[in-house]
Parts: structure tokens; C-alpha cells; sequence
């Protein structure tokens, strides 16, 4: 299954050449390429306009610091999308909001079919409204590995938790988000 | 309440991940490029906002592209030409700053509607890119208008010119793909 990610955007060697030489116009072209993607990753994980701002603004900020160490031995947008995924869950930490007790727990993996998300789910904004109701580290679970494309393994490092860990977040969220979307779907009808 | 466990799929039913990779990027309300250009200390060149050319382009052919169509009464995107219209209006009054803003935040939603297509031509990339950038340049002359003043109004109306002539644009690609009319050949043409 090909999983591509808003972030997958190739810059040319040249742009980040110049940006490292702090080009203002160099590095306002790679702010245009990325400000959605980055804003669009911060309100999914983090659900709020002022903190998707704040990331947006911190995210370049290092990026811009650190670029001159950036090597280029991965693409420049993975390196862009995990300063961004950090600053995310760096603030997630330091919200200090412990998720509901029964967000921890172990949850069976999935059935074959429980993948499918009711047609309710082609509605942009039923979708959205959806996400906004579950817990942000299992939406944000959710988010890096069915819209990002991360591995559990990777996902289980940021978060610094195990790969089952991260299993029963997506197990969860995708059964809250089947059952959120089949009451929209019935309430409707 | 529905049981809602265990009901047996749908035949309509969206995969979870095509479904979250469907939804649409949210845009920031705001740039924060000024913010960042000033934190980083970049050396920033000032560009005075004017419309430079691939706009005046643009209007010129999504114009004569609207002479030249036929022009079906449901074609999806259709209402973006009527709103565009109307939203290029040059009657502007002091109290009007809050319905600018609402017109040009109606206007993105619409440009986001009718650009939901992954097969765009060549073309229509470079184009919207012109179009991003141009927006940028308001938007960085915002941030520094004070609020409500006049010059904060001109460049929000500005903004709707903007957006008024891509929706044009736009609108004009999707009833030439309707029409089943290569895009790039009739703007080389018009050309």
C-alpha cells in the first residue's frame, strides 16, 4: 500500500544550499512548500489553532538553525516532518493531561474489516469532528501511521513506549472512530 | 443506540487510511513567515505588492476561455465564477473590513474545493504557485498594517482580487476538463 505523506515534497540541492547561506527568499520558498503540511500535522495531533501556530513558527525556526547540519542522507522533508512531529510531542507532554485510564490499556488488534470506516467517513467534516473526539495520543497514533506512514516501531520510539503500546492506541482509535462515525451516520438517518 | 459493533461492513464503506490521507490540509489563518523572517534574522528583501505577471496571464485567459465555452448550466465549480464575479467588486466601505475578511476566507475554501485534484496540469502547478506567492506578499504586508486602517483594508481587498482571478482560473480548468478539452494546448493558443 503506498502511504504518501503531505510532507513528500522534493527541494532541490540548490534551494537548501542557499537556504543554509540563511537566503531569506531560500528559506521563505522552503516555508511556502511546508507551511501546510506542517500546520495540517500540528492541528490533527494537537487540535488547537494558537498550538498548531506555535509549531508552525518553531518548527522553521530550528529548521532554519539547524540546516546547516542537515547532511542530506535522507530527504529533506523527513527531516522537516520529525522536527515538526517533535515540537508536536513536545507540547503534548507538557500539557500534562493524562489520557483517560482506559486510553493506557491493552486493546485487541483489529479484524480484517474493522479497517473499513462507515461511508460517513468520505465527510470531510464528520471525519474531522470525529478526530477532534478521541484522545490526542491515540489521534495522533492514528495520524503517524495511517497518514504519515510511520511504523509502530518508529512510533513507539517518539512516544517512548512500546510497539504494543502503539498497536493498542490504533486498535482503539480506529474502533472509536468506526463507532463515532456509525452514530453520526445513524443520527442522520 | 445502534449496535455499532458489529455491524458487517458496507459496501460503501472508506478505508481508514485513504479516508485521513482524503482530508483536506488545513491552512494556517494567518502567515507566520514574518514572524519567522524576524526571529531568524534572515535578510529579508522588501517586494512591494503588485500583480505581476502570470496573473495578469491568467485573468487573460480564464477570460477568454469564458468567451470561448460553452458553459453548462451544472458543472461542478460553476458557482466559483459567479462568486468570483461578485467578489471583485470595487465598492468598498470603511465598515467593511469583517466582510472582507469572511469573502476572502470563502474564497480559499472555494479555491481549496475546486483544486482537490491530484491530476493537475503542469501548468496549473505553476500557476497556483504564482498565485501562493502573491498571496504571501499580502500577507506578509498585513501582519504589519495596523488593524483596521486603511491600508489594512486595501490589502485585503487586494487579497480577494487575488483569489477572485485564481477561482477564475480554476473554474475555467474544470469546464475545459468537462468540455474534455486539453488545458495546457488551449492556454498555449490563447497565448
Amino acid at each position: 500500500m503506498t502511504r504518501r505523506s503531505a510532507f513528500a515534497i522534493d527541494v532541490p540541492d540548490a534551494l537548501l544550499d542557499r537556504a543554509r547561506k540563511r537566503d531569506g527568499a531560500a528559506c521563505e520558498q522552503l516555508y511556502r512548500g511546508f507551511e501546510r503540511p506542517v500546520y495540517g500535522l500540528a492541528m490533527r495531533m494537537l487540535g488547537c489553532p494558537d498550538a498548531a501556530m506555535d509549531v508552525l513558527q518553531d518548527t522553521f525556526l530550528k529548521v532554519f538553525d539547524k540546516l546547516p547540519g542537515f547532511r542530506g542522507e535522507s530527504p529533506f522533508w523527513g527531516w522537516l516532518r520529525q522536527v515538526a512531529v517533535n515540537e508536536c510531542l513536545m507540547r503534548l507532554r507538557s500539557r500534562g493531561r493524562d489520557e483517560p485510564a482506559e486510553a493506557e490499556a491493552f486493546e485487541p488488534d483489529l479484524h480484517e474489516h474493522e479497517g473499513l470506516l462507515p461511508p460517513q467517513a468520505a465527510d470531510a467534516a464528520a471525519l474531522t469532528e470525529a478526530l477532534g473526539r478521541l484522545p490526542e495520543k491515540t489521534r495522533s497514533v492514528l495520524w503517524l501511521y495511517h497518514a504519515e506512514g510511520y511504523t509502530h516501531e518508529e512510533i513507539a520510539a517518539l512516544l517512548g513506549q512500546s510497539v504494543s503500546f502503539s498497536k493498542s492506541q490504533l486498535a482503539r482509535g480506529t474502533r472509536k472512530l468506526r463507532t463515532l462515525l456509525q452514530l453520526t451516520e445513524a443520527s442522520h438517518a | 443506540m445502534p449496535d455499532v459493533g458489529h455491524n458487517p461492513p458496507s459496501e460503501r464503506a472508506v478505508p481508514i487510511g485513504e479516508a485521513l490521507r482524503a482530508l483536506p490540509l488545513e491552512a494556517p489563518p494567518r502567515s507566520a513567515w514574518p514572524g519567522i523572517a524576524a526571529a531568524a534574522k534572515l535578510d529579508q528583501p522588501r517586494r512591494p505588492v503588485v500583480t505581476r505577471w502570470p496573473y495578469a496571464f491568467a485573468t487573460a485567459a480564464a477570460l477568454a476561455l469564458a468567451m470561448l465555452l460553452p458553459v453548462p448550466d451544472d458543472v461542478p465549480g460553476g458557482e466559483t465564477d459567479a462568486i468570483a464575479t461578485d467578489a471583485a467588486s470595487d465598492i468598498i466601505t470603511p465598515v467593511d473590513l469583517p466582510a472582507l475578511m469572511q469573502e476572502s476566507a470563502r474564497l480559499e475554501r472555494l479555491i481549496a474545493a475546486v483544486n482537490d485534484d491530484p491530476l493537475q496540469p503542469a501548468d496549473a502547478l505553476v500557476l497556483g504557485l504564482a498565485f501562493e506567492d502573491e498571496l504571501a506578499d499580502i500577507d506578509a504586508a498585513l501582519a504589519t498594517a495596523p488593524r483596521g486602517s486603511r491600508d489594512a483594508q486595501d490589502l485585503w481587498q487586494q487579497r480577494i482580487d487575488i483569489l477572485s482571478r485564481y477561482a477564475e482560473l480554476q473554474s475555467s480548468r474544470r469546464l475545459l476538463a468537462s468540455a474534455g478539452q486539453p488545458y495546457e494546448t488551449t492556454l498555449v493558443a490563447l497565448h
